[in-house]
C-alpha cells in the first residue's frame, strides 16, 4: 500500500505534466491538472498517515543495489541539460558550474561504494519529512489548484513569447513530484537528483513567459543554483569519499559528518533557501506568474534549503562553525526585515519576509538546541502556508487592479471583498496572538538567549517585522464606509483555493499550542535525546505556556462575544460620520452630486475641492534598497569566508 | 489573614482583582498628572477624580463611529491589554507578555489606519515607529531578567530576593525612556499629545468619540498601570522603596514632559536605537555568565 502511494507521490505529477503538455484541449488539461493536485494532497497524506503506523514511525523504502545507478544517472542527465542550457544560453557562467558538477558527480561516481547488504535505502520517511511532506503536499495541491484560474485568465494577456501553458504545468507539477522525493530522500545520490532536478524546474517556470527580464532573471536563479549545485556535489564527494556512506541516516547516526562536508552542504542549502549573500535569484523570480512565486516561496524550492539545514544540524556539532551559521542566518533575518519595511511592491516586500524567515530558520538551526530546532519546524510549516497564501492573495489582486504596489491596495475591502479578507487573515497570521508564526518568534528568542551575540539581530529583526507587516495590513484595510458591500466575482478555482489555504491558517492558528506540544516537542526530543549535555530546563518550560495560550484565547474570544453583543448589533448606520477635516469636509449631499468625490475629500481656498492623500512610511531617502543590500552581501561573503576559514583551520 | 493570603494566591482571584483595581490606579496617576503638570504651568488643574469623571462622561455619548472595523480594533486594544495585565499578574512568560502588550499597540494602530483620515493615519504611522523604537529595549529588559533569575517566568522574578534594580540599573534607564513613549510624553509625543492639539490633533486617537473613546482611555488606564507595576517591580523586595522610585521616576517623566517640546519620529527612533539601546546592551554584557 506504501508502495504504491509513494509511487503515486512521484509518478502521478510527472505523468499528468507529461500528458497535460501533450493534449491539446485546455478542458482535459484542466481535469488533468485538477487530478493530478488531489492525487498529490490524497497519496502525500497517504504516505505520512502509512509512516506513522510502521515501526518507530519511520518508513524506509529500499531498492536492489544493483539498481542504485538509476538515481546517479538520472542526475547525469539533469545535469547535462544544464550544461546544454549554458552553452546554449551563452551564459559562460553556468556553463563553468555545470562542467564542475559533472566532474564532481564522475568523480562521486568513481569512488567505490560500501554496502551493508543487497538493498540501498533509498527514502525513509521520518517525523522531520512528514512536516515537509505535509507543507508540500497541502500548500502545493492547494497553489496548483488556484493556478487552474489564475493561468487561464494570465494567458490572455501573456505576452507572445510565453512558453504554452502545457509547458507551464509539466514543470509546474514535475515541480510538486520532485520536491515530495527531494524530503523523503535518504540516500545521498537521490538527493542529490532532487535537487538539481527543483532547481533546472524553477529555472523553466521563473523564464516561462519569456522576454528580456525573465530570461535574464530565470539565468540568474540558475546560475546561483548551480553554484549551489556544485556545493552539494562537492560535500557529498568528500562525505562519499571519507566514509563509502550515501545515506544520511548512516552518516548522522555514525557522527561521521566532517566539519568541511557540512558547511559545504550548509553553502548549498544557503544558495537554495536564496539567503544574503544569493537572496538576488529570489527576488527576480518574482517575474514569473503568481502561482510559481507562491510555489517557490512556501511549498518547495526554499524550503529545500532549510531542510537541509535542518536535516544535518542535530546530526554534527561543532560550536564554533554552527555559530557562524546561525550568523548567517540571523544576519539574513535582520536583512530581509529592513529591507521588506522600505518597499512599497507587495511582492517584494513577501519575497523580503520569506527571505528574513528563512534566515532566522537558519538562525535557529545554528543554535542548535531542541527549542530552537522546534521554533525552525514551527517556522517552516507555519510560513508555508501564510506566504502560500498570502502570494496567491497578491496575484489575485494584481490581476484585478493592476498593480501590485501596496500603496495601490487602499479601499480593496469595497473592491474585493473575499480576497481582502482572506489576505487580512494570511497577514495577521504572520504577527499576531495567538497564529504559529508569533510562537515561532518568540520560541526563536528565547532559545537565542544562550548565543550572547546573536541576541541583537534577532530582537531588532522582530521588531522590523512588526513594522512592515502593520503597515501593510494598515493600506490594505483603509476603506471609508459602505451600506453594502458587493459581492466579489471570483473563479471557483481560486475561491476554493484560498478559502481553504485560510481555513487552514486558522485552524493551525487556533491549535498552534496542541501542534507545539504534540508534534514538535516530541521531534525535538527524539532528535537530541542521544546528548546529554543539553540543558532541558529552558525547552520544558517553553512547552509548559498551555496556560498562556489559554488565557489569550480566551480574551479573544469573550472580546469578540462582547464586540458582538455591545457593539456591532447595536451599529446605527445614523451614528456613521466623516473623518474629521478640520471641519472642511466636503457634504454628504456633495458626495454624491460630484463625480469622483471621496468621503476624505475637503474644500480648500475658494472651495475648490481637494483630495487628502496619505501613505506610508518607506524611509525614503533614509535607507537606499541598493545600498544596504551591497553592504549586506558584503557582510554575508565575509560570514562564508570565515565559515571556509574555520574549517580549513580545523 | 493566613486565609486572605491563601485567597490572594489563586490565579483567578489575582486577575480578577488587578482587572478591576489596574484602571482605577491608572486613572489616579492621570489625575495626578494632570494636577501636577497644571501647577507646573501656574494653573490650578482638574481634581485628582477628573479622568474617572471623564469616563462616565464619555460612556453616555453618542456612538459616532467611521465605520465598524474601527470598534473591533478598539476593543481589541484594550482587550489585549487586559490579557496582558492578567498574563502579568498569573506570572506567564514575559516574553510572551510583551508580544502581546506589543499587539495591543499594533490593534491601535491598525484601528488608526482602517478610517480614512488623515491625521489618525499619521498618527498611526508615527505610532509604528514608536513601537519600532521600544520594542527591541522591551525585548532586551526581559532577557536580562531572563539571565538574572534564569527563568523567563514573570512569577522568578518576585521570587528571587534581590531587587532588579541593583543588577541592571542601565536597563531602568533605558525603561524609563520606554515608559515616556508609551505615556505619550514630551519629547517622544510624536503619534498623539495630552497637551493641547498639536499638528495631527489627537493623531491615532483622532476618530474616535464616546464610548469608543473611552475604551481607548481604559485601555490608557491600564498601561499606565502596567508600566508603573513594572517600576514597581524593580524593587519589589521593599514596597517603600519601590514606592519612592516610582515616584522619581513620575517625577522626571513630567518635569521632562514640560520642559521639552515634540521632536521628530526619526529623531526618536535615532535616540532610542542608540543611547537607551547601548545602555542597555552594555547592561546585558555584565549579566552574562
Amino acid at each position: 500500500m506504501m508502495e504504491w502511494s509513494l509511487c503515486a507521490l512521484l509518478g502521478v505529477p510527472l505523468l499528468a505534466g507529461i500528458l497535460s503538455w501533450i493534449v491539446p484541449s485546455a478542458r482535459v488539461r484542466s481535469v488533468l491538472v485538477g487530478v493530478a493536485a488531489f492525487a498529490v494532497v490524497a497519496s502525500g497524506l497517504a504516505v505520512v498517515y502509512g509512516s506513522m503506523q510502521a515501526a518507530e514511525g519511520i518508513w524506509e523504502f529500499a531498492i536492489p543495489a544493483k539498481c542504485e545507478w538509476i538515481a546517479s544517472v538520472l542526475e547525469a542527465v539533469i545535469i547535462l541539460v544544464i550544461l546544454g542550457i549554458g552553452i546554449r544560453t551563452k551564459n559562460w557562467w553556468i556553463t563553468v558550474f555545470a562542467v564542475l558538477q559533472v566532474l564532481l558527480a564522475a568523480g562521486i561516481w568513481c569512488l567505490p561504494t560500501e554496502h551493508h547488504g543487497d538493498f540501498v535505502t533509498v527514502f525513509r520517511v521520518d517525523s522531520l519529512s512528514r512536516i515537509m511532506l505535509l507543507v508540500t503536499a497541502i500548500v502545493g495541491g492547494a497553489i496548483t489548484v488556484f493556478s487552474l484560474g489564475y493561468m487561464k485568465s494570465h494567458a490572455k494577456h501573456a505576452p507572445d513569447t510565453a512558453a504554452s501553458l502545457g509547458q507551464f504545468y509539466f514543470f509546474f507539477l514535475a515541480f510538486l513530484g520532485f520536491m515530495a522525493g527531494l524530503v523523503m530522500s535518504d540516500n545521498l545520490a537521490a538527493f542529490s537528483f532532487f535537487w538539481e532536478a527543483t532547481t533546472l524546474c524553477s529555472y523553466a517556470l521563473i523564464g516561462q513567459d519569456g522576454g528580456e527580464a525573465r530570461r535574464v532573471n530565470a539565468a540568474r536563479a540558475l546560475l546561483l543554483n548551480s553554484l549551489g549545485g556544485v556545493f552539494l556535489l562537492a560535500g557529498v564527494y568528500l562525505l562519499k569519499s571519507r566514509t563509502g556512506g550515501e545515506s544520511f541516516q548512516l552518516l548522522l547516526e555514525k557522527h561521521s559528518i566532517t566539519l568541511l562536508p557540512a558547511i559545504l552542504l550548509c553553502l548549498a542549502a544557503f544558495t537554495k533557501s536564496a539567503l544574503f549573500p544569493f537572496q538576488s535569484w529570489l527576488l527576480g523570480a518574482m517575474v514569473a506568474p503568481t502561482p510559481v512565486s507562491a510555489m517557490l516561496h512556501a511549498a518547495t524550492m526554499v524550503k529545500a534549503g532549510v531542510y537541509l539545514v535542518m536535516r544535518l544540524t542535530p546530526g554534527f556539532y561543532d560550536e564554533r562553525a554552527m555559530t557562524i551559521v546561525a550568523f548567517a542566518g540571523a544576519l539574513t533575518f535582520v536583512g530581509g526585515a529592513l529591507l521588506a519595511c522600505t518597499q512599497s511592491n507587495a511582492k517584494k516586500v513577501l519575497a523580503y519576509s520569506t527571505i528574513s524567515n528563512l534566515g532566522l530558520v537558519v538562525a535557529c538551526a545554528g543554535i542548535n538546541t531542541p527549542l530552537a530546532y522546534a521554533a525552525g519546524l514551527s517556522i517552516i510549516s507555519f510560513h508555508a502556508i501564510s506566504k502560500g497564501l498570502l502570494f496567491l492573495c497578491v496575484g489575485r489582486i494584481e490581476q484585478v487592479i493592476g498593480s501590485r504596489d501596496i500603496e495601490d491596495m487602499d479601499g480593496m475591502y469595497y473592491r474585493m471583498p473575499y480576497t481582502t479578507c482572506v489576505a487580512w487573515v494570511g497577514m495577521v497570521s504572520m504577527l499576531l496572538p495567538p497564529f504559529g508564526m508569533l510562537l515561532s518568534k518568540w520560541l526563536a528568542i528565547e532559545a537565542t538567549i544562550l548565543s550572547p551575540f546573536l541576541l541583537i539581530f534577532m530582537v531588532t529583526g522582530s521588531a522590523l517585522t512588526v513594522f512592515f507587516w502593520a503597515k501593510w495590513i494598515g493600506k490594505m484595510q483603509n476603506t471609508g464606509y459602505h451600506r453594502d458591500v458587493p459581492g466579489e466575482v471570483i473563479p471557483s478555482a481560486m475561491r476554493v483555493s484560498l478559502g481553504f489555504l485560510a481555513l487552514l491558517v486558522l485552524v493551525t492558528g487556533a491549535s498552534t499550542m496542541f501542534i507545539f506540544k504534540y508534534v514538535f516537542d516530541p521531534m525535538a526530543r527524539a532528535v537530541y535525546h542521544r546528548y546529554a549535555d543539553i540543558n532541558w530546563c529552558i525547552f520544558n518550560e517553553a512547552g509548559a505556556s498551555t496556560v498562556t495560550s489559554l488565557i489569550i484565547y480566551g480574551g479573544v474570544v469573550l472580546g469578540l462575544i462582547i464586540y458582538y453583543w455591545f457593539f456591532w448589533r447595536k451599529f446605527d448606520e445614523k451614528n456613521i460620520r466623516l473623518p474629521y477635516l478640520c471641519g472642511e469636509n466636503i457634504t454628504s449631499s456633495e458626495l454624491k452630486s460630484v463625480q469622483g468625490a471621496r468621503s476624505y475629500d475637503f474644500r480648500s481656498v475658494g472651495g475648490k475641492i481637494e483630495h487628502s492623500h496619505f501613505s506610508n512610511i518607506y524611509f525614503h531617502g533614509i535607507i537606499s534598497e541598493g545600498k544596504v543590500t551591497s553592504v549586506l552581501v558584503w557582510a554575508a561573503w565575509l560570514i562564508i569566508v570565515v565559515l571556509i576559514g574555520v574549517c580549513l583551520a580545523k | 489573614m493566613e486565609n486572605m493570603m491563601k485567597w490572594l494566591n489563586d490565579p483567578v482571584v489575582r486577575s480578577v482583582l488587578a482587572l478591576i483595581l489596574a484602571p482605577v490606579l491608572g486613572g489616579i496617576i492621570m489625575g495626578l498628572d494632570r494636577k501636577i503638570t497644571a501647577r507646573m504651568q501656574g494653573r490650578m488643574g482638574p481634581p485628582l477624580m477628573q479622568p474617572f469623571y471623564d469616563i462616565i462622561k464619555l460612556m453616555g455619548k453618542e456612538p459616532f463611529v467611521l465605520h465598524r472595523p474601527q470598534i473591533l480594533y478598539t476593543m481589541l486594544h484594550l482587550v489585549f491589554m487586559m490579557i496582558t495585565v492578567v498574563m502579568l499578574v498569573t506570572g506567564q512568560d514575559l516574553l510572551m507578555v510583551l508580544l502581546i502588550h506589543a499587539f495591543s499597540s499594533i490593534a491601535l494602530v491598525l484601528g488608526g489606519m482602517s478610517v480614512r483620515s488623515p491625521y489618525s493615519w499619521i498618527g498611526s504611522q508615527r505610532k509604528i515607529m514608536q513601537i519600532l523604537a521600544y520594542e527591541p529595549i522591551l525585548i532586551l529588559l526581559i532577557l536580562g531578567i531572563r539571565l538574572r533569575d534564569g527563568s523567563f517566568l514573570g512569577s522568578a522574578v518576585l521570587e528571587s530576593q534581590e531587587p532588579l534594580i541593583y543588577s541592571m540599573p542601565l536597563l531602568f534607564l533605558a525603561f524609563v525612556c520606554v515608559l515616556a513613549i508609551e505615556f505619550g510624553k514630551s519629547p517622544f509625543d510624536v503619534s498623539s499629545s495630552h497637551h493641547a492639539h498639536q499638528e495631527i490633533v489627537r493623531g491615532v486617537y483622532q476618530e474616535y468619540a464616546g464610548p469608543f473613546y473611552c475604551l481607548t482611555e481604559i485601555a490608557h488606564f491600564y498601561e499606565l498601570a502596567l508600566g508603573f507595576g513594572l517600576v514597581m517591580a524593580f524593587w519589589h523586595t521593599n514596597i517603600l522603596c519601590g514606592f519612592l522610585l516610582e515616584t522619581v521616576v513620575f517625577l522626571f517623566l513630567l518635569v521632562v514632559d514640560n520642559a521639552f517640546s515634540r521632536l521628530t519620529t526619526g529623531w526618536m527612533v535615532r535616540y532610542m536605537w542608540t543611547v537607551p539601546l547601548s545602555l542597555a546592551l552594555a547592561n546585558l554584557i555584565w549579566l552574562w555568565r
